[in-house]
């Protein structure tokens, strides 16, 4: 088991995010977590790495707990890829040095051994001619695609994304899903936050729908949009299909 | 030998010890003819001169510090300098804080006009009239003690140096300008025909050299000491004539004449002799 | 103010830039220790633990309320009474470093709070301490955003090195006073011409800024301004 997470809860003041979840995930897995806003679909990620500190649970990559207190959790982030909605790509920097920051200042790379793997990460997602650019010289599928290839140069364990393609222009998202396509088919462990129900289905290997905190109901892709076990499940893909048009 | 050697290095050594006692001397170095710089960029005046000729004759160093006038005081009580050489008015207040030599210099206030502005000494001092002074002089203290205090509701304008004082009064901006005899003596020199010295107001102020309360480096009485040995020697009055009553630039050329007698031969009486005698040539 | 009075003004002139050398190098010296300090401080105040957070804005409040005169002499001082005298020079630097320092903390942490907080997530998540999200990722941006309120520090700093002759640095303004006290038409003159010399390097100051600017803009991150 690659990633295993039990019991994680987090309160925000009165309100109590995530109420006891657990999952797992295992190697070359791909999980799709859909649920409406505001259910803690991205604290749950940000709880999985730390960005946000969990009240509450424990999270395990491999074997190592990630929320002991006694963890570098620097270490531990580096294994773990996070691609942000609104892609934070380092405004200063260009796409190659974007990719390159963590290479040499957490992996210690050499610049020559990062710049080699940098344009390898840039190539794969198809913007390699775009290397010198800096953030706001590229269209925001551009920007996802370089922070996917960020994500991708550390060579992590398993990547989480959170809305990858929320931010983005409707014409702009197939070229992002088409990337995260491929890496999937290529083994890569992926945790993915998403309402794009097509690529939920054609990608997913387990489909998990959380609302208000917890996990309603999980399971594979053809079981949950077909034969819904729980109300609630069926309630959210009826109003989602109404919003973003029949999949599949 | 070998002995012989380490006994002259110790005997050097002590030399050096005693020629390195040196007191820093601050002043501030823009109230001629008490003290200024030369347009060669040389510190001199009456106070540094007889700071100089006294540590010749008292057989230790000094340093000259340029510091604004309002530093001074604190500076020697922090002790950060030893000696306060400025043209100081020896007054009950400052006596407080610091330690002051006995008196080598008595002045009086004077009061400057423009030439054309008809005022005089009574006119110039009315209530409603604009009388400039130089932050922190006495001049400055008479107006508010002996004028406001007591009712005559001039109006004191106070500026930082005194030029800027006299800049104002030639502008028109104020009617009168309150400051010590020998500096006042020197702007109506150096506006002929626009300046008149409209009266003098007998203060009897005594300038005194300062050092830290309680004199903890014993400074005083070699300064005493020293200033005996000018007056016995005459070199105090031949001093007092070279500086006072005479333009500046012939004080400045007379001064680079004779100072090597003093820097260099160290002889303080035969220096004062030179620059008297060489003022009163290039004055001819 | 008659022409002869401007010659001899201007014959004086190496006088004049000699002591403007040593304003400039009291604004080199107190320029980068207020820029290092102002930096950890900076840092401090925005990403530091609480203690030290509130440390470092009493810093900065302390060191912006107090009349820079009154520091000058302070720090000049102090070190005497306790039988540790420094020149006016190193006091000068120290006083107006640290008080420049305040006011480069606050220029600074305007800039690193402007930008945007999903620099230092996307930092974090890559693996970056929280001090290397802050050296490679936060303070690049800042220092570009803070270009401008840095050229006004500057200028302000240019002219505040002439209060050094307080504690007895001879500086330009010693020599323009010195020339005045010596031959009284002389001081509009000389104090117009110290104006001049002022004006002239505060321009070329902001020029070199300028440049520097245009040297290291990136797009998208000036339009933020």
């Amino acid at each position: 088991m690659l990633l295993r997470v039990e019991n994680l809860h987090k309160r925000y003041g009165k309100e109590e995010v995530l109420r006891g979840v657990s999952f797992s995930l295992e190697k070359g897995e791909t999980k799709v977590i859909i649920g409406p806003s505001g259910t803690g679909k991205s604290t749950l990620l940000r709880c999985i790495n730390r960005l946000t500190e969990p009240d509450r649970g424990r999270v395990f990559l491999e074997d190592v707990e990630i929320t002991s207190p006694r963890v570098n959790i620097n270490k531990i982030r580096a294994q773990i890829g996070f691609v942000f909605q609104d892609f934070n790509l380092f405004t200063h920097l260009t796409a190659l040095d974007n990719v390159r920051l963590g290479l040499i200042r957490v992996k210690g790379l050499s610049k020559r051994e990062a710049t080699q793997r940098a344009l390898q990460e840039l190539a794969r997602v198809g913007l390699a001619d775009k290397a010198k650019a800096y953030p706001a010289e590229l269209s925001g599928g551009q920007q996802q695609r370089v922070s996917i290839a960020r994500a991708l140069a550390m060579d992590p364990k398993l990547i989480l994304f959170d809305e990858p393609t929320s931010a983005l222009d409707p014409e702009l998202i197939g070229e992002v899903l088409s990337v995260m396509v491929e890496l999937a088919k290529s083994g890569m462990t992926m945790l993915v936050v998403t309402h794009e129900m097509g690529f939920a289905r054609s990608v997913a290997d387990e489909i998990i729908f959380m609302e208000k905190g917890v996990i309603v109901e999980q399971g594979p892709p053809e079981q949950l949009f077909k034969r819904p076990q729980h109300p609630r499940t069926a309630e959210f893909l009826r109003r989602i299909t109404e919003l973003y048009g029949g999949e599949g | 030998m070998r002995n012989m050697g380490v006994a002259v290095a110790v005997v050097l050594l002590c030399w050096a010890g005693l020629a390195a006692e040196k007191f820093i001397v601050g002043s501030d170095i823009a109230w001629p003819p008490f003290e200024w710089v030369s347009a060669k960029g040389d510190y001199l005046g009456f106070d540094l001169d007889v700071m100089r000729m006294i540590a010749v004759l008292e057989g230790y160093e000094i340093e000259i510090q340029a510091i604004a006038f309002d530093s001074i005081i604190p500076a020697v009580i922090a002790g950060q300098i030893d000696i306060g050489a400025s043209g100081f008015t020896i007054t009950a207040e400052r006596a407080q804080v610091v330690d002051f030599s006995s008196p080598y210099w008595v002045s009086d206030q004077m009061v400057l006009v423009r030439a054309d502005s008809g005022l005089n000494i009574i006119t110039a001092l009315m209530p409603g009239k604009k009388v400039g002074a130089q932050r922190g002089t006495t001049g400055a203290f008479w107006v508010e003690d002996n004028l406001i205090a007591q009712g005559v509701a001039v109006e004191l304008v106070l500026y930082e140096t005194y030029p800027e004082a006299i800049m104002d009064l030639l502008a028109g901006r104020i009617h009168a300008v309150i400051q010590d005899q020998a500096p006042s003596e020197q702007a109506v020199r150096q506006y002929p025909g626009q300046l008149l010295i409209a009266g003098i107001i007998k203060t009897y102020e005594e300038f005194g050299f300062l050092v830290a309360k309680g004199d903890p480096k014993k400074i005083l009485p070699r300064i005493e000491r020293g200033m005996q040995k000018l007056r016995e020697t005459g070199a105090w009055d031949n001093l007092v004539s070279a500086y006072f009553g005479n333009p500046l630039e012939v004080i400045e050329a007379a001064w680079e004449a004779c100072i090597s007698i003093l820097t260099v031969e160290r002889d303080p009486v035969r220096y004062a002799a030179c620059l008297a005698a060489k003022v009163q040539e290039l004055r001819k | 103010m008659a022409l002869e009075h401007w010659l001899k003004v201007w014959a004086s002139l190496p006088v004049l830039l000699q002591g403007l050398s040593v304003n400039l190098a009291l604004l080199g010296g107190l320029l980068s220790l207020g820029f290092v300090l102002g930096i950890v401080f900076a840092v401090l105040e925005v990403y530091g633990p609480r203690p030290l957070r509130f440390f470092a804005s009493l810093y900065s409040w302390l060191f912006r309320s107090i009349p820079e005169i009154l520091l000058l002499l302070l720090v000049w001082l102090g070190p005497s009474r306790f039988g540790k005298p420094i020149t006016g020079f190193t006091a000068a630097v120290i006083a107006l470093g640290l008080r420049s320092s305040a006011y480069q903390a606050q220029i600074f942490r305007g800039a690193l709070q402007a930008v945007p907080a999903g620099q230092m997530l996307a930092a974090r998540a890559l693996g970056l301490s929280k001090l290397q999200a802050v050296r490679h990722v936060l303070l690049p941006q800042a220092f570009r955003l803070s270009l401008a309120g840095w050229g006004n520090e500057f200028a302000v700093v240019l002219k505040d090195t002439t209060l050094a002759y307080a504690v007895g640095v001879v500086e330009v303004m010693f020599h323009a006073r010195s020339l005045g006290a010596r031959e009284m038409p002389l001081t509009l003159p000389a104090y117009i011409t110290v104006a001049l010399l002022f004006l002239g390097l505060t321009y070329a100051g902001l020029s070199l800024l300028g440049v520097v600017e245009k040297k290291l803009r990136i797009p998208g991150l000036e339009a933020r301004r």
